[in-house]
């Protein structure tokens, strides 16, 4: 029962543009992590140690197989802090401070 | 960040210190090396600095933490880790990097790394008498010829290509 | 008057399907698939064992090198806390002599053990 070639045209479109589409991200992927594979599945352990890799190198997923650190690793450490508050996201809003400003005349662009 | 500050909300903050450990406490080097190499450097350094790593973990656990009693210890711990990955980069850099490249690209699973871990292996124990061995159990999985979960990684072709070039710069 | 038989009988009935039976003996499927799933079973617990290893590889990995992780880290925490004990001398050298006292007195009445002070936003408790 042959099939004439018309009828696959659109099933090949349809390949084609999908496989573009998913090569295209991977590709992307790929050279957005310095021409590596995708890290995945990690645990707390794989987070810290490329948070360390970050701060001896200075570039996202870089390796480096000195023994010794730069000197500015010893105080590269940062630490986020941040305190509970149940307007965390409503009063100090850039919305919301020009809200302020506008109303009160005091203007805050901190 | 004064703009970045604009979008988000101001609960958050960055806890940044740039003082120096007082000079009091000596100083020592920290380990540069990140985590491919470190994980392929794992077992060797575990190997050679057996004794300082349970002295300090020991002292740790003495210690209530110990972070502020334990502090020699852990000077020491260090100093054997530089130690250990400045004889594996003078020895056997070239090993060590195929192999490292090779954990890089296969998301750290050593299973996938087989050939080239067995070229590194080889090259430290030749140089440094160290081996890796998993304490716990008879079969050595880094050993097995025949391994159900392979990877479709190129490490096997990569490590034939580097074993060549050494091969014919040997001979040359 | 009665139909009788023929003489000699009727012919005898076809009853039975006279088709050639298709594939194998039952016996080979039966054989077959049990082999091929005795196969299968026999490869997945040979990867379960294999799983097993490679995860105790990687936690032995982890073990060798969490003291020299430590040690950094702990030698950072070291740091930041002489520094922020640096800090507030700093500050108490400006201090009355009534906020001082109030300073200078121990957070903890258990001296059995060294302990990280502990920062946390709010009213002192004092004041509640």
């Amino acid at each position: 029962m042959p099939v004439p070639f018309e009828g696959l045209l659109p099933f090949a479109i349809m390949t084609a543009f999908f496989g573009v589409a998913g090569h295209g991200v991977q590709f992307i992927r790929y050279w957005g992590n310095g021409w590596k594979g995708d890290r995945f599945d990690l645990d707390e352990w794989d987070e810290k140690m490329m948070k360390r890799d970050f701060l001896l190198t200075g570039v996202q997923r870089g390796q480096s197989s000195d023994p010794i650190a730069p000197d500015h690793f010893k105080t590269a450490d940062t630490v986020i802090q941040g305190y509970y508050t149940p307007y965390r996201s409503q009063f100090f809003s850039l919305r919301e401070r020009l809200y302020r400003g506008y109303v009160t005349g005091t203007w805050d662009f901190s | 960040m004064v703009l970045g500050g604009l979008f988000t909300s101001r609960h958050q903050w960055e806890n940044v210190d740039n003082n120096q450990l007082p000079t009091s406490i000596p100083e020592v080097e920290e380990v540069g090396a990140t985590s491919a190499p470190l994980l392929a450097a794992s077992y060797f350094i575990g190997a050679q600095c057996k004794p300082y790593n349970d002295d300090f973990m020991l002292c740790k656990d003495e210690n209530n933490g110990g972070t502020l009693d334990c502090l020699k210890e852990g000077r020491r711990v260090t100093r054997c880790a530089i130690s250990v990955l400045k004889d594996i980069n003078k020895y056997c850099f070239d090993e060590f990097k195929l192999h490292y490249e090779c954990l890089e690209q296969e998301n750290h699973r050593t299973g996938h790394c087989r050939p080239s871990e067995g070229v590194l292996g080889k090259c430290i124990f030749e140089h440094m008498k160290l081996e890796k061995k998993i304490p716990g159990v008879e079969k050595q999985i880094h050993l097995n010829p025949s391994p159900v979960y392979q990877g479709t990684s190129k490490d096997k072709q990569k490590t034939a290509e580097f074993l060549k070039a050494r091969e014919v710069k040997e001979s040359a | 008057m009665q139909d009788l038989p023929p003489i000699g009988g009727y012919e005898p009935v076809q009853w039975k399907r006279n088709l050639p039976s298709r594939g194998f003996r039952a016996s080979i499927y039966f054989w077959g698939i049990t082999g091929l799933m005795a196969f299968g079973f026999y490869r997945f617990y040979k990867g379960v064992d294999e799983q097993r290893e490679l995860s105790r590889e990687k936690q032995w990995s982890r073990f060798y090198l969490q003291p020299l992780l430590l040690a950094e880290e702990d030698r950072n925490v070291a740091r930041r806390y002489y520094s922020e004990k640096a800090r507030q001398d700093l500050v108490r050298e400006s201090m009355s002599d009534e906020v001082k006292a109030k300073f200078d007195k121990e957070i903890y009445n258990d001296k059995s053990k060294f302990r990280f002070p502990q920062y946390t936003v709010g009213i002192d408790p004092a004041d509640r």
